[in-house]
């Protein structure tokens, strides 16, 4: 059977996201510094790059600077990949490490406390409207509470990645998680109880 | 910690899910911005490479100029000097019919007497066979003693101080 390079097992469904596979010429062409062959990566992993980016800050503005910042790593760093993972799992490792930089460099955010991040996170209200809103849900969760809860509960990623990103505990990850969730499961009954 | 409703479960993971599945598209313009971003900072990095190789030069073709101006500096050979200068002393004393200016015979004059000891230094340096830089002042003084003595000798005076 004759399968298709970007499509799964079965050959049927196409390979989308992070597990599109880069033909290993272009790869080679990147390696060389050929612009043309980066432009073709962004084509094809912009889009779940910006997505993921987008999921872990909660903000368009900062997930373009994210997505910018991931790219121009790529074209600088790109002659170190050996290809012992997948393209896709390599970009989006490091699109999730940027991220994680970005929360640490942001000041108010370095307070490893749950309770003060928690705390910081109630003092800002949400419509309605926005309580209904999927991504507005997450982006009243603080921004670790979010990143955590995103790469465990959308990206697969265990407690022990999680913790090592963060260079914290898995206990802190856990935790983190346990209270996202409790926040995500009283932020959607809150407009059941107000209908 | 209260147990979530299965309600509000089923809530949150539709909530996730629909995250999950969104599949938002990042500006148009992005590539383009980052392509941009890329080159600037290649230029950049061009530039402080350029500046620091330029730097570079310039130190290097400074040393090199240094060096060759050094070294373009004729180093004087005092002990041929001192020699030279005393044939010209014997030739002058001769001329003028006067006392050999020997070390033994300027023994008497206060001047002449330097011209001695350090003739006594060189000599002894040279038993102990000492032939380094070290006598090099030797006979850069001695040099300048008999450039006076031979100066004073023309004008017919008697040289007392230097």
């Amino acid at each position: 059977m004759n399968r298709s390079a970007n499509t799964d097992m079965s050959g049927l469904a196409p390979l989308s996201g992070f597990a599109q596979i880069v033909e290993a010429s272009v790869l080679a062409r990147a390696q060389r510094g050929d612009m043309p062959a980066f432009a073709t990566l962004y084509a094809r992993f912009g889009q779940p790059c910006y997505g993921l980016a987008l999921r872990l800050t909660g903000n368009a503005a900062q997930a373009e600077d994210l997505v910018q910042e991931v790219f121009l790593k790529l074209i600088e760093t790109i002659r170190s990949y050996r290809g012992d993972a997948p393209f896709g799992a390599w970009l989006k490792r490091m699109t999730a490490n940027a991220a994680i930089d970005q929360l640490r460099k942001n000041k108010r955010f370095v307070d490893a406390d749950p309770e003060a991040m928690f705390a910081a996170a109630d003092a800002v209200d949400a419509s309605p409207a926005q309580k209904l809103d999927a991504a507005a849900l997450l982006r009243r969760l603080p921004p670790r509470a979010r990143a955590v809860l995103v790469l465990h509960e959308l990206e697969g990623y265990t407690h022990t990645e999680i913790a090592k990103l963060f260079g914290q505990s898995e206990s802190y990850s856990k935790s983190i998680l346990a209270r996202g969730l409790q926040r995500l499961h009283a932020s959607v009954a809150e407009p059941q109880a107000e209908t | 910690m209260t147990r979530p409703d299965s309600k509000s479960v089923e809530a949150v993971t539709a909530v996730l899910q629909s995250i999950g599945e969104a599949q938002p598209q990042p500006p148009a313009d992005l590539w383009s911005r980052i392509e941009a971003a890329h080159g600037a900072r290649s230029r950049r990095r061009r530039l402080r490479r350029l500046t620091a190789g330029g730097m570079f030069c310039v130190i290097l073709a400074g040393a090199v100029a240094l060096r060759g101006w050094h070294s373009a500096t004729p180093e004087i050979d005092w002990q041929a000097r001192a020699q030279a200068l005393e044939l010209q002393l014997l030739a002058i004393e001769h001329d003028n019919r006067i006392a050999a200016a020997t070390p033994t015979a300027f023994d008497a004059n206060p001047a002449t007497s330097e011209l001695a000891e350090i003739d006594r230094r060189l000599q002894a340096a040279y038993e102990h066979k000492i032939y380094t830089n070290q006598l090099v002042p030797l006979w850069k003084r001695r040099s300048e003693l008999l450039d006076a003595l031979i100066a004073a000798r023309r004008e017919g005076l008697t040289l007392t101080r230097i």
